[in-house]
């Protein structure tokens, strides 16, 4: 009998358990399985359980681990991928009605290098519909049903990875692995409470993910602590053949890093103002938690690029062509979401003049970016501007007046920049928020020390949501 | 009658972009605005914080928006009916001003797409 602790354990502590043999993987994914199948259902966090494999994944690793073969702090830990990562033999949902009994005959590359690591894979993790891409706005949009936040059942777990977040929040397993295209990370992980890495893109080989956007697309891990997310980007980083946007070096991560000087932390001039309450407050508790180690420097300007159009004419044209069979064939209409019946006509007819522009702009703005991080080491920022949204109301009318200020997440994502999300307190409702820190391309490790300064300096990242 | 082969001025009644005033609309078009514009400062992958305190009076769509809209039915009209028509209308008409916005952007002939082909 595993107790509660336990599911809440970082991986570094279940990976000590386990090489000195006080836990077994056996029991552990036993346990987790059984945890996501009467826990993780209640908050619509799961596609498809894989019992049998996983059980045998486990006791081959008790069994390496008993020889003497231990490979690593990965070695036996169970973990979920969202439903977008093929998986050999097993349903690959992409979370959408038209897709529920698709099946691969290949791992995808991170699903690969993790049961190379060890890792168990216990569960397929429910997603928005084709990762949001048909513009869904409401919570309820996926074959699964609505993504539930353990903190609160009648709130969105976030999207689009929404699956991994709750199943994480929830205990029911160490790690998941995410994805994003444009804040599809960041948002379950603020929402869910939850600390979530988006990588540089190219980090993490997108081969056997579901491509929604091509040149946006980035895979990402999903955890209860920077150090873990940071173990298991080892994992799954580095260059491989088949995806020819994938970056080397590997992100190499060994003890848990602290930053190894006083960091230069960017506020953006209005992120803050239109958020709410608790959201605001509770960032500037973290940043004066950071204290001495960082110099801040406060309103410092964005800069002014067409981050929203570019995103969406980028997202939409590549988004139209890579599910156009769907579109075409009227097949979208088997989707869940009103909004995602008809979402992607509309994109089938954006100019490809349009499309160019937005990808031409993407240089200027790397470089902008590129001389705000000459002066700076990290951007920080709430993460989202509100607690998580009401499961039972369209997005646009869940806080009326409410703004994130600068388009961080679509500039982020557009110039292929890492961030991580890190919980830091409770709004409304009891409800989780978040701060985040974002990079320069390839600063995941300064992303992380700062990440591990922060939660050894509080303790958000370890408290749990009421058992369901 | 399918919707791909009605008549224009029939067809932009069932889309209820004829003859709508728009002050009766307007509420309603400037919260959905307000939605469009959220969806795509996040491009639809995470939701963005939707800003309806920016929300204005809207216009009705643009005769761009309008012409597109009638090359989805065209193409598309059997798996569609009057209230998709009209928010792929709308959403036509965020893409044409996204669209006019993006060809306005500042770059020289020499800014080339952040993509570069190898041969």
């Amino acid at each position: 009998m595993i107790d509660r602790s336990v599911f809440f354990l970082p991986v570094r502590e279940l990976a000590a358990r386990m090489k000195s043999k006080q836990l077994s993987s056996s029991d552990l994914t036993q346990a987790c399985l059984d945890r996501l199948d009467k826990v993780g259902r209640k908050y619509n966090a799961v596609v498809t359980l894989m019992r049998d494999s996983a059980m045998a994944e486990a006791r081959a690793a008790d069994a390496e681990i008993k020889d003497g073969k231990y490979r690593g702090p990965l070695h036996g830990i169970p973990y979920g991928v969202k439903d977008l990562l093929a998986t050999k033999g097993v349903p690959t949902t992409w979370g959408a009605a038209p897709y529920k009994d698709q099946v691969f005959d290949y791992d995808a590359t991170a699903v690969a290098r993790l049961r190379q690591a060890g890792a168990v894979l216990i569960a397929k993790l429910a997603m928005v519909e084709l990762a949001g891409g048909m513009g869904y706005n409401h919570a309820d949009a996926s074959f699964t049903g609505p993504g539930l936040t353990p903190w609160n059942t009648q709130f969105w777990s976030g999207g689009s990875s929404s699956g991994p977040g709750a199943a994480v929040a929830s205990g029911c397993v160490p790690f998941a692995i995410g994805s994003e295209t444009s804040g599809s990370i960041l948002t379950p992980s603020a929402y869910c409470g939850v600390t979530g890495l988006r990588p540089t893109y190219g980090r993490i080989s997108r081969h056997g993910a579901m491509a929604l956007c091509w040149t946006l697309d980035k895979l990402g891990p999903m955890a209860r602590s920077a150090d873990d997310a940071a173990l298991v980007l080892a994992a799954v980083s580095g260059h491989d053949p088949a995806d020819e946007s994938s970056l080397d070096p590997a992100f190499e991560y060994r003890e848990r890093e602290l930053p190894k000087k006083k960091l230069r932390v960017a506020v953006p001039k209005g992120c803050t103002e239109k958020v709410q309450k608790e959201v605001r407050e509770n960032f500037e508790n973290s940043l004066r938690s950071l204290g001495d180690a960082v110099a801040i420097t406060r309103d410092v300007e964005w800069p002014d690029f067409l981050w929203g159009p570019s995103v969406g004419a980028i997202v939409g044209a590549e988004g139209a062509a890579a599910f156009i069979d769907l579109i075409q064939a009227g097949r979208v209409k088997e989707l869940k979401c009103p909004a995602d019946k008809h979402g992607g006509y509309a994109s089938t007819l954006i100019p490809a003049v349009d499309y160019i522009q937005a990808m031409r702009l993407r240089r200027p703005m790397r470089r902008a970016i590129a001389q705000l991080f000459e002066k700076f080491d990290v951007v920080a920022s709430p993460g989202r501007g509100t607690v998580a949204y009401p499961a039972d109301l369209n997005f646009e009318l869940a806080y009326p007046g409410v703004s994130s200020g600068p388009a961080l997440i679509p500039a982020g994502n557009l110039c292929g920049l890492p961030a991580l999300s890190l919980p830091n307190g409770y709004g409304e409702n009891g409800l989780p928020t978040a701060m985040a820190f974002m990079g320069p391309a390839l600063s995941e490790k300064t992303l992380v020390a700062l990440g591990n300064l922060y939660q050894s300096k509080t303790d958000w990242h370890l408290k749990s949501p009421p058992e369901a | 009658m399918p919707l791909e082969s009605t008549p224009r001025r029939d067809f932009l009644k069932l889309v209820g972009l004829a003859g709508l005033s728009s002050t009766l609309v307007a509420p309603v078009r400037a919260l959905a605005q307000a939605a469009k514009g959220a969806a795509a400062d996040s491009a639809k992958s995470a939701p963005a914080m939707p800003d309806t305190s920016k929300a204005e009076e809207a216009k009705p769509p643009s005769e761009d928006a309008i012409a597109l809209s009638m090359i989805v039915r065209r193409r598309y009209g059997e798996h569609l009916n009057a209230d998709q028509l009209k928010a792929i209308t709308d959403e036509l008409d965020f893409r044409v001003q996204s669209g006019e916005r993006l060809k306005a952007a500042k770059l020289t002939n020499g800014d080339e797409p952040d993509v570069t082909f190898k041969a």
